[in-house]
């Protein structure tokens, strides 16, 4: 094995233990409470939390639970908070790995792949999907690009069926998957690619299964939303929260993000690969998706970012290739050594940077003790105020019923909820006391979170209508006041 | 020759088992069997068709045209024979087995084989489709079957069948817009399709015919708006009238796998084309109708998938299982719907309160306008196809201004109306004019449900 091949396997191995040491247990995202709640349930019941009383005072989910059902075995090992952060480390290690074996099918070079999956190491879009599905049903995605881009899909056909229904049962990007697929089979017609008859017959049922499964799975939604319900109803104020440009280059990753798309190019005009137009399919699909709002921001770019990892081993390679054609070519290890610590570089300082912006994001660890303290010391039943993507915290944290939280789906008026929970800390007194009012709110949790994101409210400070019972950094208020309407 | 015979056999216990399912889940479900629109087909066909064609509904405040058609004339005479339900079942009964008959005749004229016929035939049955059309109080259904009996017709090369098809053609045209366009462009296949001397002196004068009703005000005249593109047709999202996913996934499938015979089944493609643009530019009433177009493409993709060499033989039985079940919960889900398809009883309670009240126009939410006229039997300000924004209107003079010289004395509000039927928020529009009460008064409230008087 070559120098630059170990140094590459190290540099995977320590990216692993980063993802493995460096992130705190209780550094979860609101979603990841709402997994962690689920799991929760699981382990007491065997089934997942469909009819949810404090979500929204009462509402019920519609879940895809094979994460859950990870987690929850997974907790039996340990407790849960520590469970999901080891189902997170058993994720990105699998994803690193998947994103190798791809990249080494598709471009037949152990070294490119290699980099690919060191680069794929040090994505900070990851830590926004971190204790999310998303990452799970990514792996499954990989797994299949890796066995439906193979010469010869027969042998696998079982394996490619056992891992779609398993992503049926983890994530909507299925949804995406198929959408990608009916991509990938209109380009192999149209560009003549060679392809097998297995192939198209696969997409078919793929599509029409899910298709069956959505409308069982997601009827009332479907019924109630329409087509959003498959993307979970997301509220307008939340839609179109696009990164700008340069913020978007780092989420993807500099360095995969040019040399994938120089792959694109390379491939999708010159030369004709049919892994590559699998590729390309799935992160129009995802592009396309993202932009309309219908796939969350966050997972487009995490499932953009693994796809142009994959990709960049083309560049990789050809990279590589023309060096030994070149005077340089007794340098070559050299210069691959030197690409790697630039990869590295690179990398860890958009990983590090990143990691400190997500850890502003999250609760901390004031605001997560205040929760726990209004469990035990505030009446049960008693409705809680806060930002829309802290209430699953909340209602994991302290049982407390919530005003709404980051899960939209069955939720009929959750444009108008979470328009009040979003300006709710930035309006007057008024409004603040009428908006507690129209939904039976009585603590209100004032968040270091939400104390970064704007000033203290000056109706915070009428101690008649908000009265302070918790102030050690987050602070907690209960609520006394009535509007009256004559 | 045994199936021969048992196929219209099953054909038509299918039909009547279909049809008779809304009336059956109306009745164990405690669901309304005339809901919506029906409670409308239902008040005018109370009337005879020298009160009803061309007549005016003075349940309107601006006193709007009857859409009194063919439909309810039927209606008219077999109600005085029959219960009101037992004529529309029957009715609707009739009308779906003669129409599934004329359509698998129509469908082997057009060069299908028996068996794919037969197929579509299924599809069709078994669609939201069929059950809207006659399943339920719809003068839609019975359009299309005097189009289809013309088409059939029209095949005959004596007068006779000339002059019936003649008569048929108008007939469906008598029932509404979409009818009498399904009319003429079945009309102008049979002419092509025939290709006989004297067709285009007939398509001349059924035209003719056609344009001078038109122009005499007695043909129905209204439809409901067209569907939202795309996703408005389908009938697994919630939306009625609507087509089943998968019969909309097998037809993309079947478009492709008849494409290489498409001048041998151009009517088929045509009349799709034309229906699709009628769906979405015109009315989404015109879904029913293009069932009918869509099924054969289904049939076709189905037949496919059956004689079509696989490389995975397992893919092809999961795919056929994966159809079937799709098609059935399509069905299933559909008149599970039509089971919750009933109003709230304290509207119900305070509209019958609303009757025995002094006279005057109401205004309310435009889907329940049909149920204002039937239970209540008062004129209503909004009707299904007006515009809303009058609801919208906070301030109390002007909202009086434009409803005292249409003579509206009741303005009536429910929970739905609330939660965002119309409002989504309690201060929005009408709600905040209610406040002044110098102009409003609440004089009746049953549950969630309000009725507010106009005080001058």
């Amino acid at each position: 094995m070559s120098l630059v091949r170990n140094v590459l396997l190290v540099v995977i191995l320590l990216e692993v233990a980063w993802w493995g040491f460096a992130i705190p247990p209780n550094s979860l995202s609101d979603d990841g409470y709402f997994h962690l709640r689920q799991a929760e349930n699981i382990r007491s019941t065997g089934f997942p939390l469909v009819n949810d009383e404090l979500s929204y005072g009462g509402r019920n989910h519609i879940i895809l639970p094979l994460y859950d059902y990870f987690v929850a075995l997974i907790s039996f090992m340990a407790n849960l908070e520590v469970a999901i952060k080891i189902v997170n480390f058993i994720l990105i290690a699998c994803l690193i790995a998947s994103v190798f074996f791809v990249a080494r099918e598709m471009a037949g070079d152990v070294t490119s792949a290699l980099f690919s999956a060191a680069a794929f190491g040090l994505l900070p879009s990851i830590l926004d999907n971190m204790s999310s599905s998303i990452l799970l049903g990514l792996l499954f995605i990989m797994i299949l690009i890796f066995f439906i881009s193979r010469t010869n899909i027969s042998n696998n056909l079982l394996i490619i069926s056992a891992i779609f229904v398993l992503l049926l049962f983890t994530n909507i990007i299925y949804l995406l998957l198929i959408i990608g697929l009916l991509l990938y089979v209109f380009f192999i017609k149209t560009e003549e690619i060679k392809h097998s008859q297995g192939e198209l017959e696969l997409v078919l049922c793929a599509t029409l299964v899910s298709v069956w499964f959505s409308m069982i799975i997601f009827r009332n939604a479907l019924v109630f939303h329409g087509v959003e319900a498959l993307f979970g109803n997301v509220p307008e104020q939340l839609q179109n929260q696009f990164p700008n440009p340069i913020s978007l280059v780092i989420l993807l990753g500099p360095v995969p993000f040019f040399l994938g798309l120089y792959a694109i190019f390379n491939h999708f005009f010159i030369k004709k690969n049919k892994s590559v137009y699998l590729c390309i399919s799935l992160l129009l699909a995802s592009f396309f998706l993202t932009i309309f709002s219908f796939v969350p921001v966050s997972e487009g770019i995490v499932i953009s970012a693994t796809l142009l990892c994959a990709l960049s081993s083309f560049s990789w390679k050809e990279l590589f290739f023309s060096i030994e054609k070149t005077k340089l070519s007794n340098f070559k290890t050299h210069l691959q050594l030197l690409a790697t610590l630039m990869v590295v570089l690179i990398g860890f300082a958009t990983l590090q940077t990143y990691a400190y912006i997500y850890k502003n994001s999250i609760l901390s660890a004031s605001d997560i003790d205040a929760i726990k303290w209004m469990g035990n010391n505030t009446q049960p039943g008693a409705k809680v105020m806060a930002l829309y993507d802290e209430g699953n915290a909340i209602a994991t944290l302290s049982r407390h019923p919530t005003v709404g939280d980051s899960s939209f789906i069955l939720i009929g008026n959750s444009n108008e909820i979470t328009s009040d929970q979003l300006r709710f800390f930035k309006t007057y007194e008024t409004d603040a006391v009428r908006i507690m009012n129209k939904n039976n709110a009585s603590l209100i949790f004032y968040s270091q979170r939400a104390q970064a994101q704007s000033a203290k409210p000056e109706y915070l400070n009428n101690k008649e209508c908000f009265e302070l019972i918790y102030g050690a950094g987050a602070q907690i208020y209960n609520s006394k006041c009535r509007l009256i309407v004559s | 020759m045994k199936n021969k015979i048992l196929i219209p056999i099953i054909l038509v216990f299918s039909a009547a088992a279909v049809i008779l399912m809304p009336l059956l889940i109306s009745i164990f479900s405690g669901s309304d069997f005339f809901y919506g629109e029906a409670k409308y087909h239902l008040r005018i066909s109370k009337l005879a068709p020298m009160q009803g064609f061309g007549g005016i509904d003075y349940l309107t405040v601006n006193g709007q045209k009857l859409d009194y058609g063919a439909y309810h004339a039927i209606l008219h005479f077999l109600t005085r024979l029959l219960p009101q339900t037992f004529s529309v079942i029957l009715l609707g009964l009739i009308t779906g087995v003669i129409t599934i008959f004329l359509y698998y005749l129509a469908l082997l004229r057009l060069g299908l084989s028996d068996n794919r016929a037969i197929f579509a035939c299924a599809i069709v049955l078994f669609s939201p489709a069929f059950i809207e059309l006659f399943g339920t109080a719809n003068p839609i259904g019975i359009g299309l079957m005097g189009s289809l009996l013309g088409f059939m017709l029209y095949q005959r090369k004596d007068f006779i069948g000339h002059f019936l098809a003649f008569i048929s053609f108008l007939f469906a045209a008598t029932c509404g817009p979409i009818p009498a366009i399904g009319s003429a462009v079945l009309l102008v296949f049979s002419v092509l399709l025939e290709r006989k001397r004297q067709g285009f002196v007939f398509l001349a004068g059924c035209a003719f015919v056609m344009t001078v009703m038109l122009r005499s005000g007695f043909l129905p005249l209204r439809v409901n708006g067209p569907a939202d593109f795309p996703f408005g047709i389908i009938a697994d999202l919630g939306f009625s009238p609507g087509i089943g996913i998968f019969s909309i996934l097998t037809a993309i499938v079947g478009t492709y796998v008849l494409w290489k015979r498409k001048m041998e089944y151009w009517p088929i493609y045509v009349s799709t084309l034309i229906l699709f643009l009628l769906v979405f530019f015109f009315s989404a009433d015109a879904i029913n109708y293009l069932m009918f177009s869509i099924a054969v493409f289904s049939a076709a993709a189905i037949f496919r998938f059956i004689e079509g060499s696989w490389e995975f033989g397992q893919i092809r039985n999961v795919l056929l299982v994966v159809i079937l079940c799709g098609f059935m919960f399509s069905f299933v889900s559909y008149a599970s719907s039509i089971s919750a398809r009933s109003y709230d009883q304290d509207l119900l309670d305070s509209l019958r309160w609303l009757k025995s009240a002094s006279s005057g126009a109401v205004l309310t939410a435009p889907k329940y306008s049909y149920l204002v006229q039937s239970v209540a039997e008062k004129p209503v300000f909004l009707t299904p196809t007006s515009n809303t924004t009058i609801l919208f209107e906070r301030n109390s003079k002007r909202l009086l201004n434009v409803l005292n010289p249409s003579k509206v004395k009741y303005i009536v509000i429910d929970d739905q109306m609330r939660n965002g039927l119309i409002w989504k928020r309690d201060d929005e529009g009408l709600l905040f004019a209610l406040r002044d009460q110098n102009y409003f008064k609440l004089i009746h409230v049953k549950g969630k449900t309000q009725v507010w008087a106009l005080t001058s």
